[in-house]
């Protein structure tokens, strides 16, 4: 079941959420997950259910916030958006990443010895 | 700050639950649906899509589980949950319940009465402004033990100049004849108490009026200054009804009016603990108005306590030397002590409890003991509710095997149990705690000083719930981990009964027990010894008969010695016309009250070193003091009224041994020295004046002052030729003195004014308080130590009987194969005495190793004491006779039939 998936990393999860909402809007659960698996061309298979308790630990920190409202086929479901601390998080966050990324990178650049 | 954030909208969820459960409902049924519905969309059946949607999920009751773990708080829903599990578990066994909490409730009990007291007596300050600050001053000499207070000139030039304390402040009691309030006498047997204070001393303590003001320096700056007063809270609400009025208005205080200008606070009672409640305070510059003496500029009076605070950056080895440095300097000054400056030295210990840290020490060794007693009887009941808990453990097993066999992990079926534990001692702390406040002054009613206060305060509170905590876990554990160690398959699958699993535990169950009643003997013999040494004590003889009263009583005005005479005689002759009265004598310095004076003697041919002669005490007595005390005449006569003007004496046993060996000291004379003007003895010359010489005329028996003491060195002289009333009134009563007590003092109030009793004592309420401590600990001792008993006959009686129940089967067998009672019977007695037996070893032989322990409380007999020992083991083993038996009797009733069909 949870072992046969790649794990998501807790916090490239928060990243990947809240970069969705920051570009595409308010979103329910279901859209975020969905969001997600196209971007990462189904590489990345992400047990939805974790979703859940992540988006329940970013709205207890503050960063999303959530809605009922009607969902596209007019059905009620929770719409998540971001908020501004939402924000400079996502912000901080991919800077950390951008850097981190970029330090891997160098260790994997083939030919190069230190 | 997020983490307060979290943390608030987690509890906040924790009231929400059944809302937010829907609410994720919901969320995650919408998530299936919409997954499904695209499924579908893609062209797959609805079935398929459902469960393609759920794979894709995860688990689903997993992905709850997790959210609602991070959305609430855990460890408290769970706790809540396994309380409330719990609490169902304990209403639906009442008698286990009700044993448990009641043996918890005793031991715990027993903790937080014996905590009130230490707490009370040791650990609360005086209800004053930074009571830690608070040190005494005490002047010690080379070579002695008890400590002495600063004579006023000293403290002036110590106050004026010394820097290691932020300020000086001094207190010292006053004793009061008369208290006069718009003419009415307010003092009647001394029940008021007086203080002399110095004028910053309501300031130094921090405190605040209850109404009015209190002095300041300014009232009182020279020697007569400030005739005012303040007064307690007692005086102010019992007799002034906390009336207002009497601001402004006048006391009269040993005819020295003085104003009342204010009311001290209802907490404070002065700065002695255990000392009377003080009624009245007065500024100690007033001293020598109340008397002819001037205190305030002898050196040789040191009447008062000093009081400091001491610098927070001043340690007290810093300010004990400066301020010895100080009081060597003034002592030098005044170039009043003969002996070498460097004996003497000054020392600051803290006041903070009202206490002299020479008064805290032997405090602490009782209540230290005391701690331990009840710590042990708490273990007792600790390994009781043990059993019971094993016991039942056993009895669950199926239920314990069904919940590991579900996938309950063991840790968490000991927080289970341990919490069940925790709520039967918490419940047991709960009752404990109302018993104890009942108890504790029930328990030292007449031994602890009445002022002490023994209202339990945050401090005993605390104390009780950490102890009850502390045990719910200490007797929690071992049988959780014992009921948690099942093998499944078995546990599910065998009747509750079964032999093999319950092996270990029946074996900690029996040390528990032998643990119980080898601690429980320990006590027995600790309490027999207390009990016994409180007896050897009380049945020491003072000498006197013991239905003597002795009264202190002072006079006003001075008249000549036939007057006094005169005037003895009447009230001689109107107390005697009282029912119950049988013998009036009185007394100058006469032996019980607090003034007797010693002088050195001279005893022409008695082998005797004068260097080395110790004082002999003087007692002035009328000639019917010898019938009136009771004393046995051993040689010669005793006084007669005949002897008013004649140089004759009666001596006691010691007396006579002392100088005169197996000598016949009748007819001998003992020489006193000549007083000068000031009251001082002079040295003897080398010629012994005739008129300093007193003939033996008789030998009494030795009395003591109290029980602990040794005989007092008395010789009796008349009384009758002495311009003195005499301060000592004795009358001997028919019978227990207290049914006469109103009579007599309604009496001698009617009889003169001038004649004012200030102290009412019987030699009985003598003997009974010189032993205070042996009946405070006899009587706790034995409270406690029948508290053991009970509880290890309460644990073994449990024990046996779940045996014979288990055993039910077997004795059926036994039964049916011939088996009669009476064999049945010995075979369960013979089992709870083994078990008996073995802790009654390991008592005797953990109160030999610990005698060293109780030796330094004990009186006429050691801590080893056979008698007591064997007392103690006859008792234990009786009542765990009686507790064996019962189940040993049901165990005989066993119809075999049942028994074989039962299994």
């Amino acid at each position: 079941m949870a072992e046969d998936k790649t794990d998501v990393l807790h916090g490239s999860l928060a990243l990947m959420v809240l970069r969705t909402l920051e570009s595409l809007g308010p979103m329910h659960g279901w859209g975020i997950a969905r969001r997600i698996e196209q971007m990462s061309d189904k590489v990345l298979e992400l047990n939805q259910g974790t979703l859940y308790p992540a988006l329940l630990r970013m709205e207890q920190m503050g960063w999303v916030s959530s809605k009922w409202g009607a969902s596209e086929n007019n059905r009620r479901a929770k719409f998540y958006s971001i908020t501004r601390p939402g924000r400079k998080q996502l912000t901080a966050e991919a800077q950390n990443w951008a850097r981190m990324s970029g330090i891997i990178a160098r260790f994997l650049k083939p030919g190069e010895t230190s | 700050m997020t983490w307060v954030r979290v943390l608030l909208s987690r509890i906040h969820s924790l009231f929400r639950k059944r809302q937010l459960d829907h609410q994720l409902d919901e969320e995650l049924h919408f998530h299936l649906q919409r997954e499904t519905d695209d499924l579908v969309a893609k062209g797959m059946t609805p079935e398929e899509a459902a469960i393609v949607a759920r794979r894709k999920f995860g688990g689903l009751d997993q992905t709850k589980e997790i959210y609602r773990d991070a959305r609430g708080v855990p460890l408290i829903e769970k706790l809540f949950q396994d309380v409330r599990y719990g609490l169902r578990g304990l209403r639906k066994n009442p008698s286990f319940t009700a044993v448990a909490v009641v043996s918890l409730a005793l031991g715990i009990g027993a903790n937080s009465a014996v905590f009130t007291i230490l707490n009370a007596s040791l650990l609360r300050d005086l209800p004053v402004r930074n009571p830690k600050q608070l040190v005494t001053v005490g002047i010690y000499r080379q070579g002695q033990q008890n400590r002495r207070d600063l004579s006023y000139p000293s403290f002036q030039t110590i106050a004026a100049n010394q820097k290691s304390l932020s300020e000086m402040a001094a207190s010292g009691s006053l004793r009061l004849k008369h208290v006069v309030f718009e003419g009415t006498e307010l003092q009647e047997l001394n029940a008021l108490h007086g203080s002399w204070v110095s004028a910053n001393y309501f300031s130094f303590l921090g405190l605040a009026p209850a109404t009015g003001r209190f002095f300041t320096p300014v009232d009182s700056s020279r020697v007569g200054e400030g005739a005012l007063a303040v007064i307690g809270y007692g005086l102010w609400e019992n007799r002034l009804a906390r009336d207002s009025a009497v601001l402004g208005k006048t006391l009269v205080l040993d005819q020295v009016p003085v104003t009342i200008v204010g009311v001290a606070p209802r907490d404070f009672p002065g700065d002695r603990q255990g000392a009377p409640p003080v009624d009245i305070w007065i500024p100690m510059l007033m001293q020598p108005r109340f008397d002819s003496r001037n205190l305030i500029e002898a050196r040789g009076a040191t009447w008062f306590r000093t009081l400091g605070r001491l610098k927070s950056d001043v340690t007290e080895p810093q300010a004990n030397a400066e301020l010895t440095a100080l009081y060597r300097q003034d002592v030098a000054a005044a170039g009043a002590y003969r002996g070498s400056l460097s004996d003497l030295r000054v020392e600051v210990p803290s006041y903070s409890s009202g206490l002299y840290p020479q008064e805290r020490r032997p405090m602490w060794q009782v209540l230290g003991l005391l701690m331990a007693v009840v710590g042990l009887v708490l273990l007792i009941a600790c390994c009781n509710v043990a059993n019971l808990l094993l016991a039942r453990g056993s009895a669950r097993r199926r239920e314990i095997g069904v919940r590991l066999a579900i996938g309950c992990s063991r840790k968490r079926l000991i927080a289970q149990l341990l919490t069940e534990s925790v709520l039967l001692s918490v419940l047991g702390g709960i009752l404990g705690f109302l018993i104890a406040q009942a108890g504790t002054r029930l328990l030292t009613v007449g031994v602890l000083p009445a002022s002490l206060d023994l209202q339990p305060n945050g401090r005993v509170l605390a104390f009780t719930i950490a102890v009850s905590l502390l045990v719910g876990v200490v007797f929690g554990l071992v049988p959780a981990i014992h009921a948690t160690a099942v093998d499944i398959d078995p546990a599910l699958r065998s009747s509750t009964r079964s032999q093999t699993a319950s092996r270990s535990r029946q074996r900690t169950s029996r040390i528990l027990v032998v643990a119980e009643i080898g601690l429980s003997l320990w006590l027995l013999v600790g309490a027999g010894l207390m009990l016994r040494t409180f007896q050897n004590f009380s049945a020491i003889e003072l000498g006197v008969d013991r239905n003597v009263i002795s009264l202190s009583v002072e006079t006003e005005g001075t008249v000549n010695a036939s007057q006094f005479a005169g005037l003895r005689n009447k009230l001689h002759d109107r107390l005697k016309t009282l029912p119950g009265v049988q013998s009036v004598s009185f007394s100058s310095q006469g032996v019980f009250s607090s003034s007797m004076t010693s002088a050195p003697v001279r005893v022409p041919g008695s082998s005797v070193d004068p260097a080395n002669d110790p004082d002999i005490e003087e007692s002035w007595v009328s000639a019917e003091f010898f019938q009136t005390m009771g004393l046995k005449l051993l040689l010669g006569r005793t006084l007669t009224e005949q002897d008013t003007h004649a140089r004759v004496g009666v001596i006691d046993e010691v007396v006579a041994r002392s100088y005169f060996g197996s000598e016949n000291p009748l007819g001998k004379i003992i020489y006193f020295p000549k007083v000068d003007a000031q009251n001082r003895y002079v040295p003897f010359g080398q010629q012994l004046d005739e008129e300093q010489g007193f003939e033996i005329v008789g030998v009494v028996n030795d009395t003591k002052e109290s029980v602990k003491v040794r005989p007092a060195r008395v010789i009796y002289m008349p009384i009758e030729g002495r311009a003195d009333f005499g301060n000592m009134l004795y009358i001997r009563t028919a019978g227990d003195p207290y049914r006469y007590k109103a009579g007599i003092l309604q009496m001698l109030k009617e009889f003169d004014r001038d004649v004012a009793v200030i102290a009412w004592d019987s030699i009985e309420d003598r003997v009974e308080r010189s032993v205070n401590q042996e009946r405070f600990l006899a009587t706790l001792l034995s409270t406690f130590g029948s508290l053991a008993l009970i509880l290890a006959a309460v644990g073994l009686f449990g024990v046996m009987a779940y045996a014979v129940v288990r055993r039910t089967g077997e004795i059926g067998i036994r039964m049916a194969l011939g088996a009669r009672r009476a064999t049945v019977v010995a075979m369960v007695l013979r089992e709870s005495l083994i078990l008996t037996g073995a802790g009654v070893a390991i008592g005797i032989i953990a109160a030999l190793a610990s005698r060293k322990l109780l030796s330094g409380f004990l009186f006429g007999l050691t801590a080893n004491d056979p008698t007591t020992i064997a007392t103690a083991s006859a008792i234990l083993l009786g009542v765990a006779a009686l507790a064996g038996y019962v189940p040993a009797y049901r165990a005989s009733r066993v119809d075999p039939l049942i028994a074989l069909r039962h299994e």
